[in-house]
């Protein structure tokens, strides 16, 4: 069921994106309109939701600590799982958003105890989610060559880089088979693990059949139902620079992509996609240590929040501090040490 | 109390079936962690089963050497003189897991139908006597881990009692600071 | 009776809804319906204290009820508390939008490990909540529903928001390993603030927050008690060394004022911790102060809510000023040292009346703490050690073979790693690290953090606690380690009932107990006994 509705979901684009390449009227709608609301939504809706986080006050600074903090001038500490100052939280967060520091910790302690596979299995995760991010980063920069006269040095480099086993014809870029790969680990992962397969929601199913969906038809599109480049090449260079313009004869799958695509852009800020931005300002991670140092604000702070006073206290106990030897603020009154 | 055995339970060389749990004790000490794992919920079993670090697993790992103990014991008709440590862990963490009793203990029996099973798989059609001896030593077992839950659970309200006597515990309305401590430093000192 | 065929026995022990912590899910989680047993619940509040504190809802009910007596609005209440929330905590909102549920913290939650229920594993704990919040808060929740994992907010949501909310000790091992920092501490924190808007909470949590309110401290010991308490500590050490220390309180013009969690001045095998601070600090000939108005360290309103955590916390910073200290000396305790360090100087500074603490025996400057003033008995010590002011013989500790139990708390939201263990390689004469991934920032928990030490729950807590105690066992085997030292009051208490169950023959102690055995006293008798009254290695008999 889980799986099953965002399954649908996906087959229905491709049958909608497949039709409506047939449809002149509506080949533009798919091929022109779309995509443009697409980025505007993605944009717009990436934008409000990091703005939105971003004007949420962190009332406490409360980073999860690695490693030894700095305290007395001789003991060792560990700057990148316990910062002290901004340089060093810009290098743990470097270690976790570009080389997934945390996920890579699952594996660490556990090399040496029981057998490979338990570990095994923990540095899956983290191997298989670095794959399939860094190939995605890789085929999003490759696919600018579409939107930018002349095309930029590096995007060249990265081409040639990503086709440099010279296989097929045209080059098949490692990227895309690494992608596909890893995405069908981290669905099958999903499917198979029962505690994930518990856990899993529609949500976690659908991003991921959409991407494997993207790369499939983007490969297709490549190899067996070929499109017509210089016509893509034509349209992407028109709606990158405000005037479209729709050459006939691109293939059908050229539309099944964009689709797809495009869907994927505008889920994007309404989904947990939205981890990309997030894990930027994760209140655990990028704050420095430095607690106890440097004094952070709440600007929520309520003043009128005051502890039960001592004056207070006095009063209930001073009998019994005075009996008890205690200095106390005010003494007895007279009467009262008459009266023993 | 020891736990006396049958005569015949376990004469080394001369049962076919303890030959049998000798040659297949990896698939059926196997298919019993697996049934005792299953009592547990579906997620708690695949990590139960599958993390294989000790510390990262308390639970599997327990479960899994306690009965890899239990049943050598069993094999090498050891149950009377010793009851393997690891074996009485096992029955700790039953004995805190929610189960009743006889959930708690059950996981001994299931060593009965794992064992039937697996002798018709083998082929060994004369074997009832056998199987009847068997089960004797499983009874016996079950008889010991009854007193090993009792004695998990008395260890566990010992543990209750002697945490509300150390004092670790807030006092409500009624209970004098001072006077429990003067009365536990009374008691430290005899 | 027909006896039930071994099969179906099997099928009712596999399937029963007596299993685990309330019944194993047979459904999808958005769908199952939480059960509250006798055990696996704490004791609900006191109205008492509720009314005292000024909570609303106080009133007497039971979890096992099926009618929780709530408020007749209190669907509104919850949704109007949960806005506020999000708009007042980005981690609360970025922790609700961010999980991939990658399922990498899983399977590293003490209470998932001890009791296998699929909800504590950290990323459902977190989704009955999550749930909610899409329902009610995301555009994809309203759109898509159920298919986006969005639920409805129902009595039985609620109620399986205490369950967990009071099945995690915000212990935040989870946190390390996951790829976005999400923290469940917080997420827990979040559904127990927004449970106490309508009068769920637990007495174990109240009872000190109302008694620390009044009295100063979670025992509700009041001032002369208190004193007389630590007089007592004071004989025994005048009894087992022949030298008579002093015990000053509530002294004006102090250069120190010292606090430390309550349960050090009366419950074992805190007192002995106690008895070893006194020890060092007549050592030092410190000029140094108790007090009886902020007589305790710990703060349960760290596990109530930030309001609470700030006015209890307040008394530190109150006291320091009243009575004229330069600094603040905190004792071992694991959950006041999170307040202390991430939270106090925020809630409750700036402290400009203290100055930045110095070492009056050593000279160091403690920069670290140069804005909140107060330093942990740890750092302050090892400093001592490191300067060689400290007189040591650690052979008298020669009949512990400890281990080191890292708290939550310093562990992972302090960084307090080195200085616990370079104590430990001067006071006795060996110990012994647990095994690698159960210590430093991956330690377990002890399972009965945030107000879950009560003893009604008393199974509940030997099973959160069996990842610990699984590490005992093992060092407990491999090096005869007799003794799990560690620097939190709450482990003090906590530990000792779970080593008695698990792992018998082990002692829980802190580390200012090691200390104080260890420390060479000027005019001191020979000692026969450590100060549990023990015999010392060699004097036995």
């Amino acid at each position: 069921m889980k799986v099953l509705y965002p399954f649908i979901a996906v087959l229905a684009l491709v049958a909608v994106a497949l039709v409506g390449s047939q449809i002149s009227g509506l080949q533009y709608l798919l091929g022109v309109a779309l995509p443009y609301l697409a980025f505007a939504i993605f944009l717009g809706g990436f934008v409000y939701r990091v703005l939105q986080w971003a004007k949420t006050p962190v009332p406490f600074r409360i980073p999860t600590t690695c490693g030894q903090e700095k305290s007395l001038s001789w003991i060792k500490r560990d700057p990148l799982d316990c910062p002290n100052n901004k340089l060093e939280v810009v290098g743990r967060m470097f270690l976790e958003v570009f080389l997934f520091r945390s996920l890579f910790r699952n594996t660490k302690a556990e090399i040496g105890e029981g057998p490979q596979l338990s570990y095994g299995s923990s540095k899956y995760l983290w191997l298989f989610g670095i794959l399939f991010h860094y190939s995605f980063l890789v085929i999003v920069l490759r696919h600018l060559r579409l939107f930018t006269e002349p095309i930029p040095l590096f995007v060249k480099v990265i081409e040639f880089g990503d086709g440099i086993l010279q296989l097929g014809a045209p080059t098949i870029y490692q990227t895309d088979l690494v992608l596909l790969g890893a995405v069908a680990f981290l669905l099958g992962r999903r499917l198979i693990m029962p505690q994930l397969r518990y856990l899993s929601l529609p949500a976690d199913y659908f991003p991921l059949l959409l991407i494997f969906s993207i790369g499939l038809s983007g490969i297709l599109m490549r190899w067996v139902f070929r499109v017509d480049i210089v016509a893509v090449k034509q349209l992407t260079d028109g709606i990158a620079s405000f005037s479209p313009v729709l050459p006939d004869g691109i293939g059908p799958m050229f539309f099944v992509h964009v689709v797809l695509v495009c869907t994927l852009l505008i889920y994007f800020p309404f989904s947990k996609l939205m981890h990309m931005g997030g894990v930027f300002l994760s209140p655990t991670r990028n704050m420095s240590n430095n607690n106890r140092a440097v004094r952070h604000i709440n600007p929520w702070n309520d003043p009128n929040i005051k502890p039960h006073s001592y004056a207070a206290y006095e009063d209930e106990f001073r009998e019994f501090m005075v009996e008890a030897g205690l200095p106390v603020e005010k003494e007895l009154p007279p009467a009262e040490k008459k009266e023993e | 109390m020891p736990i006396h055995l049958g005569e015949d339970c376990f004469r080394p060389g001369k049962m076919k079936l303890q030959k049998l749990l000798k040659e297949k004790r990896s698939s059926v000490l196997d298919k019993w962690v697996d049934a005792v794992l299953n009592t547990y919920s579906d997620e708690a079993f695949r990590i139960f089963k599958n993390e294989k670090n000790q510390f990262a697993n308390p639970v599997g790992y327990r479960v899994s050497a306690g009965l890899t103990a239990l049943y050598d014991a069993i094999i090498d008709r050891e149950i009377e003189n010793k009851i393997p440590q690891l074996f009485e862990e096992l029955v700790l963490v039953r004995a805190v897991q929610v189960f009743s009793p006889s959930q708690a203990i059950y996981f001994v029996f299931q060593l009965k139908d794992v064992v039937r099973k697996e002798c018709e798989k083998a082929g060994l059609t004369d074997f009832y006597k056998d199987l009847l001896i068997f089960y004797e030593s499983i009874d016996a077992v079950a008889l010991l881990v009854f007193d090993l839950y009792m004695a998990s659970r008395d260890r566990l309200y010992q543990v209750r009692m002697k945490e509300l006597k150390s004092g670790a515990h807030i006092f409500t309305d009624g209970g004098c600071p001072t006077q429990l401590l003067r009365e536990y430093r009374k008691n430290k000192r005899n | 009776m027909a006896l039930p065929k071994l099969e179906e026995l099997s099928k009712s022990v596999a399937k029963g809804p007596s299993l685990m912590t309330g019944g194993i899910p047979r459904h999808d989680w958005l769908e199952t319906t939480p059960v509250f047993k006798p055990e696996n619940f704490p004791y609900p509040t006191n109205p008492k204290r509720l009314e005292y504190l000024g909570f609303p809802n106080p009133r007497v009910w039971s979890p096992e009820d099926e009618d929780w007596k709530l408020p007749e609005n209190w669907k509104d209440i919850i949704l109007q508390g949960f806005k506020e929330r999000i708009d007042k905590f980005r981690s609360f909102r970025i922790f609700m939008d961010c999980c991939v549920r990658c399922g990498a913290c899983a399977d590293k939650c003490h209470f998932f490990l001890g009791t296998g229920d699929p909800k504590n594993m950290p990323v459902l704990r977190a989704e009955l909540i999550r749930s909610v919040y899409r329902n009610d808060f995301t555009t994809a929740g309203k759109l898509f529903g159920k298919l986006s994992g969005a639920r409805d907010l129902t009595v039985d949501v609620l109620k399986e928001w205490a369950q967990y909310a009071y099945q995690c000790t915000e212990c935040r091992r989870c946190s390390i390993f996951c790829p976005y920092g999400i923290d469940t501490c917080e997420i827990t924190m979040m559904m127990r603030e927004l449970l106490h808007l309508v009068g769920i909470s637990i007495n174990w949590c109240m009872e000190p927050v109302s008694n620390s309110n009044r009295t100063g401290n979670h025992m509700g010991l009041q001032p002369h008690t208190y004193y007389e308490n630590v007089q007592y500590l004071a004989e025994d050490i005048e009894e087992i060394t022949g030298v008579k220390v002093d015990v000053p309180f509530n002294k004006k013009g102090a250069d120190i004022l010292f606090i430390t969690p309550s349960a050090d001045v009366f419950a074992e095998p805190g007192i002995y911790t106690c008895m070893g601070y006194l020890i060092l600090f007549h050592y030092l000939g410190l000029n140094y102060t108790w007090s009886t108005y902020a007589s305790e360290g710990g703060n349960f309103g760290l596990f109530t809510s930030n309001e609470m955590m700030k006015k209890l916390n307040g008394k530190m910073y109150a006291e320091a000023k009243r009575l004229g200290v330069k600094w603040i000396l905190g004792g071992e305790c694991g959950h006041m040292w999170r307040v202390v360090h991430q939270y106090m100087d925020t809630m409750n500074g700036p402290a400009d009346f203290l100055e930045v603490p110095v070492s009056p025996i050593t000279g160091t400057r403690f920069d670290n703490a140069a804005s909140t003033k107060m330093v942990h008995i740890s750092e302050f010590t090892a400093d001592l050690i490191k300067n060689g002011k400290l007189k040591l013989d650690p052979s008298r500790n020669a009949h512990r073979i400890p281990t080191f139990h890292d708290s939550c708390n310093p562990a992972r939201a302090m960084g307090l790693l080195e200085e616990p263990r370079y104590i430990l390689d001067h006071v006795v004469p060996k110990w012994h690290e647990m095994p690698e991934n159960t210590i430093r920032e991956k330690t377990f928990c002890c399972g009965s953090g945030t107000a879950l030490n009560t003893d009604e729950i008393m199974d509940l807590r030997m099973r959160s606690g069996l990842p610990r105690a699984n590490a005992v066992k093992f060092v407990q085997d491999k090096f005869n380690v007799n003794m799990l030292s560690c620097v939190c009051a709450i482990d003090r208490a906590t530990l000792l009932s779970l080593v008695n169950y698990w792992t018998p023959g082990v002692e829980v102690c802190g580390i200012s107990e090691l200390v104080g055995n260890a420390l060479i006293l000027d005019g001191e008798q020979k000692r026969e006994t450590g100060l549990r009254f023990e015999p010392l290695a060699g004097m036995e008999g």
